[in-house]
């Protein structure tokens, strides 16, 4: 019954309230379709507050599910939405595809006609208590009990008129009630019951796209946040001793944080601190004390670090800032995405105090960045900034478990032994417990022939432009621009972070209508790639997309001759597919559209 | 590799190459001299030891020292402090640092370090004045000083350092003063010897900004009615004679003549009650302070023995490797997709797509 090659992809979004098993669904649902849809990337939207009143708007909490052959961006038009509560409608931007499928739990949408219903798609009102109240009647269960099994029977619901198995849910559900097998009987009803119900009550199929299968394997969801700590954990392994992650509280990392601390192991020490200044703090006395420190920290925590960062900078120790970008400036928006960091990570600093700035790209590449962060830091003795984001650290996409860890190994591709401590320079190698030299640290600035404290203006010159020299040396031997795409043409768009997903889509799409673009998404910010200029060169226009106020396309400009556009706007949601090839639109030679 | 060092190690062998830059006559000299004689006793190899501090005049001790040393930012070492001893917990780590230094900017991570007792020794060196800020008042200023930023005079009642340490539930918390260097030594080497966070707070003259702010104390002439030291289990006697002690009358400590309490009735001093109440007591005596003039208290507040090396947050149990958290992390939530694939594709690199057009 489904539609082949009407959709290439499939978005589905899951609203309710705390206590509706929405997690459950999601994760569940993502399992069943990651067997089958080669790409998949699952969005968590968690409520603004922690314990909401029932039914208010600040108690939704979505998921959305997007999957095809190859998706990179999550956040598009819904086909399927399942709209738990009436309050999902009100609070949510949900854009619905034109022949989106709407469910509705219709006894709590019957209960409060004061709030939105959807004007779109086809309205399907579903009476899931009750119809699962019936199913389980012939169960001894209590009420609340009964009701609980409600969204077993909505995944078996769901997994109907997606054409889903149910044999893996049947399998995890006797495992996870193998002792109590009363509920396990229970939720099975519940399941094959909601299975049935969708047939009987004649829902429509949903037509999954049509796409080559998985390649056989174990895959995970890997989410933005567990790929960064996994990330960790792997340069932990290649580091010579410890990993310190040292971060402050903050509601941006908590769960990044308490994740930290389940992984906390013999090589990655995870000590909560005060404020940004003590986690920067202890990660610089990690590194003084020759182990690797890495401080976390979120929104307005990268500016308290800023006089910490300069005195990585004079001081020569490897550390790692993990930066989580959220709506600013202050806690503007301390719940949705943005990228509006980027300045203060490149120049925030007082002084002259160059360091290298990286970007998360992907959920995924969360693991690379840091492992690639940890080794810069190590090698070139500088401190790296990670920019991350609260969107990726709640993106999963599926990955494949490298098949090294399946047999209780972990191989290392990327083991390169860190710079051993250099005594002809003096800047360097002061690790404690080295009976040969004796040396105070500090960031005052000193002749490099004897290392002796120097406030001589001359001397100053030198050494900032020593260290600025130290980048344009990284900077040289960095990989070369990747970009995606044409590799010449009429435009070339960039981007940076999190927006990966919309900009590798968007470039697809305008490729598909006949277009020339290229689409290069800059990892290293600072230094940038040494073959940028040459890169854009053959580009009739660079258009520069990014959810901020233009800190890139200025960054660029005042690097490249060529002209800079920009397409910027402030946080809050992710970029749309549609709105970045709007914007694009201007700048391309109108042609015939081609027929995908 | 150098020779190796001759044991055991004299006060010498900790003097760095570097001259001391203090004023002449600076309360620091002392505290630098005494420092390294309790160093050398300690019989723990130099470069096991670390200095980290802040910014201002006593922050530069670390460079004077030849042990391992960072001078971070003001404020900033107790951070840096706490996480180098995170993961190199075999190192002796010292702070050291003004009350300007520890008490303003770094008051935040001061609680910190007494919250974590994390074996680190703090040194708050309280001059009560911001010598590097070229003698503006600190947090520990007296009421009605004048100086360039209270040219009214000081009119916010000073912080107690140690107070506000016992405050914090500080296990280890004493006082000393630079020129009483017998007492200086002595308190140093029990804060070295501590296991847990030690909060040691150095009464230093200033002898350009803040001169004599502590010569009721300093001169051998009247420090006998106007300090008393402790002694673990001893009672509070002072006066020229020793012919003084503290009682308790009407809700409030006085000095009374000693002949007048019996032996049995006389407070005893116990630095290693569990209850900090009775340190508080003690440590916010003060002769310039208090209108009863009671004397100055000097020695270890508290010293509260650690129960088990658990206490200190140093030493956390951490059992689990890295490999098996890796392994196990990685496979959480696993899928298996079956082998009935029949497509070939890019996952190893998502990054990599299939060009549209050639």
């Amino acid at each position: 019954m489904s539609r082949p090659g009407l959709l290439p992809s499939f978005s589905l979004l899951l609203a309710g309230e705390a206590g509706d098993g929405i997690p459950f669904l999601a994760q569940q649902l993502a399992q069943l379709l990651a067997r089958r849809m080669p790409s998949l990337l699952l969005l968590a939207d968690p409520p603004a507050e922690i314990r909401a009143t029932a039914g208010s708007l600040g108690g939704v909490l979505s998921y959305q599910l997007r999957c095809g052959s190859s998706v990179y961006h999550c956040s598009e038009c819904v086909n399927l939405l399942l709209a738990l509560r009436p309050t999902a409608l009100e609070t949510l931007q949900i854009e619905l595809a034109p022949d989106a499928i709407v469910l509705l739990h219709a006894e709590r949408f019957a209960a409060d006609q004061s709030l939105t219903r959807p004007r779109q798609g086809a309205v399907y009102p579903l009476p899931l208590t009750a119809w699962n109240r019936s199913a389980l009647a012939t169960r001894k269960l209590s009420q609340p009990e009964t009701d609980r099994c409600e969204s077993f029977f909505l995944l078996g619901l769901l997994a109907w008129m997606l054409e889903l198995p149910l044999q893996p849910v049947q399998q995890w559900l006797h495992a996870t009630f193998a002792r109590k097998p009363e509920m396990a009987q229970a939720t099975e009803l519940a399941l094959t019951s909601g299975h049935a119900q969708a047939e009987s009550a004649c829902l429509p199929r949903c037509g999954l796209p049509v796409t080559p299968a998985p390649a056989p394997g174990i895959y995970r969801l890997l989410r933005g946040s567990e790929a960064l700590l996994l990330g960790l954990l792997t340069a932990a392994h290649h580091c010579p001793g410890a990993l310190l992650l040292a971060a402050a509280p903050a509601p941006a990392t908590a769960e990044l944080l308490a994740l930290a601390h389940e992984m906390a192991c013999d090589r990655l020490v995870v000590l909560p601190c005060a404020d940004e200044v003590a986690a920067l703090g202890s990660a610089l006395g990690a590194a003084y004390g020759g182990q690797m420190g890495v401080a976390l920290c979120s929104g307005p925590g990268l500016s308290a670090m800023s006089e910490l960062l300069g005195l990585a900078v004079m001081a020569q120790l490897p550390v790692v800032v993990i930066q989580v970008q959220h709506g600013g400036p202050a806690l503007a928006l301390p719940r949705h995405v943005e990228q509006a960091d980027l300045a203060t990570a490149v120049y925030g600093r007082t002084g002259a105090a160059p360091l290298v700035v990286l970007a998360q790209a992907t959920a995924r590449d969360g693991l690379e960045v840091v492992v690639e962060a940890v080794q810069l830091a190590q090698k070139e003795r500088i401190p790296v900034i990670v920019l991350t984001d609260i969107h990726l650290l709640q993106l999963a996409e599926t990955t494949r478990i490298p098949d090294p860890l399946l047999q209780g190994q972990h191989s290392s591709p990327l083991s390169e032994p860190p710079l051993a401590p250099e005594p002809a320079n003096l800047r360097v190698g002061w690790l404690p417990n080295h009976p040969e030299v004796y040396r105070c640290l500090s960031g005052l600035e000193r002749l490099p022939e004897n290392g002796q404290v120097s406030f001589d203006p001359e001397n100053h010159a030198q050494q900032c432009a020593a260290r600025a020299a130290r980048l344009q040396r990284l900077q040289a031997a960095l990989p070369c621009l990747t970009i995606e795409g044409d590799a010449a043409g009429e435009l070339l768009l960039i981007g940076w972070g999190g927006s990966f997903g919309p900009l590798r889509e968007a470039l697809l799409h305008l490729r598909a209508r006949g277009h020339t673009v290229g689409h290069a998404h800059l990892r290293y910010l600072q230094p940038l790639p040494a073959d940028l200029p040459q890169a854009v060169s053959r580009y009739r226009v660079v258009l520069v997309v990014e959810l901020n106020d233009g800190q890139l396309a200025n960054y660029l400009r005042s690097v490249l001759a060529c002209p800079i556009y920009s397409h910027a706007r402030m946080g809050g949601t992710m970029f749309r597919i549609a709105e970045i090839l709007a914007a694009a639109e201007p700048y391309l030679t109108p042609r015939q559209e081609v027929s995908t | 590799m150098t020779p190796t060092r001759s044991l055991p190690l004299q006060p010498k062998d900790f003097a760095s190459a570097a001259e001391p830059r203090w004023c002449p006559g600076c309360g620091d000299f002392s505290i630098l001299a005494q420092l390294k004689k309790v160093l050398a006793g300690l019989n723990l190899p130099p470069e096991q030891m670390v200095f980290v501090s802040g910014a201002g005049c006593a922050a530069r001790l670390p460079h004077y020292l030849r042990t391992f040393g960072f001078q971070t930012l003001p404020g900033r070492a107790i951070p840096v402090a706490l996480g180098l001893k995170q993961v190199r917990p075999e190192l002796q780590v010292w702070v050291v640092g003004g009350e300007g230094d520890l008490l303003q900017r770094g008051a935040n991570y001061l609680l910190d370090a007494i919250h974590q007792n994390a074996d680190i020794k703090i040194l708050l060196i309280n001059n009560e004045i911001l010598g590097q800020s070229r003698g503006q008042a600190s947090p520990t200023s007296r009421l009605g000083i004048r100086t360039p930023t209270t040219p009214s005079g000081v009119c916010h009642v000073p912080l107690r350092p140690a107070v506000l340490a016992l405050s914090a539930d500080c296990r280890f918390v004493a006082r000393t003063l630079d020129v009483d260097i017998d007492h200086l030594a002595a308190t140093l080497e029990r804060a070295a010897r501590y296991r847990g966070t030690a909060f040691v707070e150095i009464y230093q003259n200033c002898n350009i900004y803040n001169p004599d702010a502590f010569a009721y104390a300093s001169a051998q002439s009247v420090r006998p009615d106007t300090v008393v030291y402790l002694e673990h289990g001893q009672a509070l006697i002072f006066g020229k004679d020793r012919d003084r002690t503290i009682a308790w009358r009407n809700l409030r400590p006085e000095v009374v003549p000693l002949a007048s309490i019996p032996p049995e009735q006389r407070w005893l001093h116990d630095e290693t009650l569990d209850d900090p109440t009775w340190a508080l007591t003690l440590a916010l005596w003060s002769y310039c302070e208090t209108p009863e003039a009671l004397p100055e208290v000097l020695g270890v507040l508290r010293a509260v023995p650690l129960p088990s090396p658990q206490e200190s947050s140093t030493q956390v149990h951490r059992v689990a490797t890295l490999a098996s958290v890796l392994a196990q992390r990685w496979q959480h939530g696993a899928i298996e997709v079956p082998l009935c694939g029949t497509t070939a594709k890019q996952w190893e690199n998502p990054h990599a797509l299939p060009l549209l057009r050639s």
